[in-house]
């Protein structure tokens, strides 16, 4: 017997096989194309970092010389130490600096100290430009420039810190009388390899997530639909209907060659019985009408009576990537932008200002979400997702040709209701395409497409908007948004629709009760609003966007360091949130699983608070991760099964609540850290945060524990 | 196509696209690295003259005054063959003293006087397509703006920078899916073997019912719909010959179908 079992065991293995060897292929070429870069970028900005210092070596030889026009002998010039000094602590990639005379003697030194003055090595940097000078051949260029790249890393080389620049002869009258050496960093050229190692990764990262959805798509439109479409014309063949397809490739590959035989059966059959009956008809026509009656039990007349949609998660998840890569796009220089636009508004602080765009982004979200829900079921997913782009659109279009802040907070305005709308409908189609059973794995694809999205789009925003403005990467946004467009009326089907929602169509509009008014009696979502949703929101804007980021500064990272232990985040949930869906669906135990990740969360916050440390943050950073990875998904699928017996409410409806919910949780957690950190210190805030959590998540687990324990008392 | 040479050139595509987006990604990244070095490298320039302001104003001198810092100027601009122009701005956007000689009284475009200006900033770059402008801010002694001084580079040179390290890192991409194209279509070929193995079965059931064992392909999870399918087409036949010779029998017309 063949291995597989059914269309689906096809479509995953086939999934299995090709996104493993794609993007098994794509990080080997990545990784190689990496250190290629890596070698020629190292060797690229050494001379550029030495040209640096022999810029300020000619300054300080121009300085020199002002002294030796007032008369003041070289040995005799005073203060040369303290301006040496100077200009080493100016510049972090200098070391230290020797002025000398012709034969190499130290007169005057700055910067380092610890530094041991060597007249050999003094000798060797003089050397090691003529050698430079021979070495040409591309493979001796890369050799020696992977050489040079591993004696940065810790593992290898000689780790001998400084490294000096070939010196700048000091002339007078055409004379010489000293030199200048200076003592580059070694340390400092492994940090900005390192910074660009690290940026490389990001978009190794991104390019690894990209092409992942690119298979997906790929096995969709080859392999999944067709094969779906050879089952489904077989098992039609099997019930005895031969109706023909409309449309077989002329050139197909084998599965649409099975359809093409599958389909020319059928059209033979019906050839033949065309034939017949066009005879029988001329001859005898109440002989002709028995005779359809044949035609009838096997279809031979019409076309093949599909059963249906094939409505898939991956349907939604290609043009919910696109527009939310889209959206993201400008998260990274937002507030920069902002910063350019500045104007007073209404006597506001400048930060306050700069903030604004964000917090009405947010704002707008969150008040057209439950609209938005509803709208999803009057209107269905895919027309709605249609609808959305035209604010979108228009907001990326207005924020690109912004005058002032007004210009941006009217566009971002509008972007904001697009995007309100989008994400709605594509939650919207998961919901309804996944069965109960699969709920927890088709929100997990939600959560995760929307992660990987922020993680692809704020990398290449950021490094786009460095080299072409800001103003481009708006029109970029508008053309990916276009282009999500169109994926979502090639991809997404019209006949989804929540059959929960249909239902309570039926019932009318005018009887239906709100559905607000509905949920806030059930009190299992309740539970899971204000105890789960909107607690892990807080923690994640409070602690995760405010508090990590003011917290790693005062621990002494840098910016760039601090962009990147939060990328740890997403970075995270992108594998462990499927994992943790796959479980719930296998297990169904949802509340246990969002219970456990609440828990998790509030005790690891707890916990590290005790370790002032970079390193403890990386863990809590990290942690986090997979406690939200836990809980994303999970969470979702808890609060649908809690509103499960609603039968006023749609799916969609639901999710919009969650959502708005959500996002006050969203716009707590700063207010609560803020507050917290007035009276203690961040660590002390991070301990207090999770003391909170872990009381909310028991105060939860009574509740379900107590229903739990009503329903089987009633039960 | 086959499925497998249609897999093949599609991940070969993603693989062209992933490079393509790598190379265009660190080209972009390297031209902020450079643009950030050059600029490092030209603050130590402005920086020295802003050393001789400072000297001088502290001394008492009026900022039109210091005589030195014309030649100054002119023995900087050559301490970079890049830099086109040294320029001394006040805070209106006149030039006080350049390398230029004939520049002196000109006015500053507007972006820059800005820059020059503003109180927050106290270096500063603008990128223009041929050139890169630095700025250092000059303050006196009670941290009010003097004005500035403006460094004019060309990029001319480091543009041979810049492409020269798109023409490696395009090189090195090529190479790369090269070779990696060739462990792709060996890897997919292997994995593809399974499925190849499935649609043989498939349709060799399809095309050849009678044979013992499907042709030896083994059967598959379509099987029972397979011979189902085949059993129906068989009826559909039979019945479509009985109607025949019951409706239109032998010698009454036609040829047999």
């Amino acid at each position: 017997m063949n291995d597989f079992s059914s269309s689906n065991t096809i479509t995953s293995d086939m999934n299995r096989r090709l996104v493993f060897v794609t993007i098994l292929v794509v990080i080997f070429a990545s990784m190689v194309s990496t250190l290629y870069a890596l070698v020629e970028i190292n060797q690229s900005l050494r001379p550029e970092l030495e040209r640096k210092a022999h810029v300020t070596a000619n300054s300080i030889h121009e300085d020199m010389n002002r002294a030796l026009d007032a008369g003041i002998p070289f040995e005799k010039i005073a203060g040369v130490k303290s301006y040496l000094d100077g200009i080493v602590s100016k510049y972090d990639e200098f070391l230290y600096i020797y002025v000398t005379t012709p034969q190499d003697e130290l007169v005057f030194r700055g910067g380092d100290e610890d530094f041991v003055f060597d007249p050999a090595l003094l000798k060797n940097a003089s050397l090691g430009e003529t050698e430079r000078a021979g070495q040409e051949d591309v493979l001796g260029h890369f050799s020696n420039g992977f050489m040079q790249l591993l004696s940065l890393t810790p593992f290898f080389g000689d780790h001998q810190r400084d490294v000096l620049t070939a010196p700048i002869e000091l002339k007078y009258d055409g004379q010489v009388y000293g030199k200048i050496y200076i003592g580059l960093d070694g340390y400092f050229i492994r940090g900005e390899l390192t910074n660009v190692f690290f940026d490389i990764l990001i978009i190794l990262v991104t390019v690894v997530l990209v092409s992942f959805e690119f298979i997906l798509v790929m096995v969709m439109m080859n392999v999944s639909l067709p094969i779906f479409k050879v089952e489904e014309i077989l098992r039609k063949q099997s019930n005895s209907d031969f109706g023909r397809i409309s449309h077989t490739k002329r050139w197909g590959d084998e599965i649409n060659n099975l359809i093409t035989l599958l389909n020319n059966t059928s059209v033979d059959l019906q050839e033949r019985y065309k034939r017949l009956h066009e005879r029988v008809f001329s001859k005898d026509a109440g002989a002709a009408r028995e005779f359809e009656k044949l035609g009838k039990r096997f279809n031979l007349q019409g076309m093949l009576m599909s059963s249906g949609s094939q409505a898939s998660v991956i349907d939604a998840r290609i043009p919910l990537f696109v527009f939310s890569f889209a959206e993201e796009l400008q998260k990274s220089f937002m507030p920069l932008y902002v910063d350019e636009l500045y104007r007073p508004v209404l006597g506001l602080s400048r930060d306050m200002i700069i903030g604004l765009p964000i917090a009405i982004f947010m704002f707008v979200i969150a008040a057209i979400t439950p609209f938005a829900g509803s709208w999803a079921d009057k209107f269905g997913n895919k027309r709605l997702f249609l609808f959305g782009l035209f604010p979108a659109i228009t907001g990326y279009i207005g924020c690109a040709l912004a005058n002032d802040i007004y210009d941006v907070l009217v566009w971002r305005s509008s972007t904001a209701i697009g995007y309100a709308i989008i994400t709605i409908s594509c939650q919207g189609y998961i919901a309804a395409v996944v069965s109960k059973e699969n709920r927890a794995k088709g929100m997990a694809v939600f959560v995760g497409v929307l992660m990987s999205a922020t993680m692809c789009g704020t990398a290449i925003g950021g490094i786009i908007a460095d080299r072409i403005g800001y103003h481009p990467v708006f029109f970029i946004s508008a053309v990916f948004a276009a282009c999500a467009g169109l994926l979502a009326w090639r991809m997404l089907s019209s006949d989804v629709r929540d059959e929960k929602q249909q239902v309570a169509t039926e019932i009318g509009a005018s009887k239906k009760p709100s559905a607000m008014r509905v949920l806030i009696k059930n009190t299992r979502f309740v539970a899971l609003v204000a105890f789960c949703a909107i607690p892990t929101k807080i923690v994640l804007t409070g602690f995760f966007y405010y508090l990590i980021p003011l917290y790693l500064v005062s621990l002494g990272t840098s910016t760039a360091e601090t962009g990147r232990i939060m990328m740890l985040y997403s970075f995270i949930i992108i594998p462990i949130s499927p994992i943790a869906a796959r479980f719930v669906d296998r297990t169904q135990k949802v509340k246990e699983l969002v219970v456990f990740g609440s828990l998790f969360s509030g005790l690891l916050l707890v916990v590290f608070s005790y370790y002032e440390t970079v390193w403890a943050l990386v863990a809590a950073v990290a942690l986090l991760g997979v406690a939200h990875g836990i809980i994303k998904a999970p969470l979702i699928a808890a609060v649908m099964e809690a509103c499960e017996d609603e039968k006023d409410v749609g799916r969609t409806q639901v999710l919009g609540i969650l959502r708005t919910s959500e996002r006050v949780g969203s716009v707590m957690g700063p207010l609560l850290i803020g507050a917290l950190l007035s009276f203690t210190s961040y660590a002390g805030a991070m301990g207090m945060l999770g003391g909170l959590i872990l009381v909310i998540t028991l105060a939860m687990f009574f509740i379900f524990n107590n229903s739990a324990v009503k329903q089987t008392a009633e039960g | 196509m086959q499925l497998y040479l249609k897999f093949l050139v599609m991940t070969i595509t993603v693989l062209t696209l992933m490079l393509t987006l790598f190379v265009f990604m660190s080209y972009m990244k390297y031209q902020n690295i450079l643009s950030g070095v050059v600029s490092s490298r030209l603050m130590v320039v402005a920086g020295s003259i802003e050393n001789v302001v400072e000297h001088a104003t502290s001394l008492g001198l009026k900022f039109q005054e210091i005589n030195q810092l014309e030649s100054m100027l002119e023995t900087s601009s050559k301490l970079d063959d890049g830099i086109e122009e040294i320029a001394v701005i006040n805070t209106n956007g006149r030039i006080l003293y350049s390398s230029i000689k004939d520049r002196v009284s000109h006015q500053m475009e507007e972006v820059l006087v800005q820059n020059v200006s503003s109180e927050t900033k106290s270096q500063w770059t603008v990128e223009e397509d041929d050139y890169l402008l630095i700025g250092l801010n000059l303050k006196n002694a009670v941290d009010l703006p003097l004005g500035g001084v403006v460094i004019k580079y060309s990029k001319a040179e480091y543009n041979v920078a810049i492409s020269d390290i798109f023409q490696k890192l395009t090189f090195g991409a090529f190479i790369t899916l090269l070779s990696f194209a060739v462990l792709l279509s060996i890897l997919i070929k292997v994995s593809f073997s399974k499925f190849h193995r499935f649609y043989k079965s498939v349709y060799s059931e399809l095309r050849e019912p009678d044979l013992p064992a499907n042709g030896g392909h083994g059967a598959t999870y379509l099987s029972d719909d397979v011979k189902k399918a085949r059993e129906n087409q068989l009826i559909i036949m039979k019945e479509l010959e009985a109607a025949q010779n019951r409706i239109l029998p032998l010698g009454k017309g036609g040829s047999h179908e």
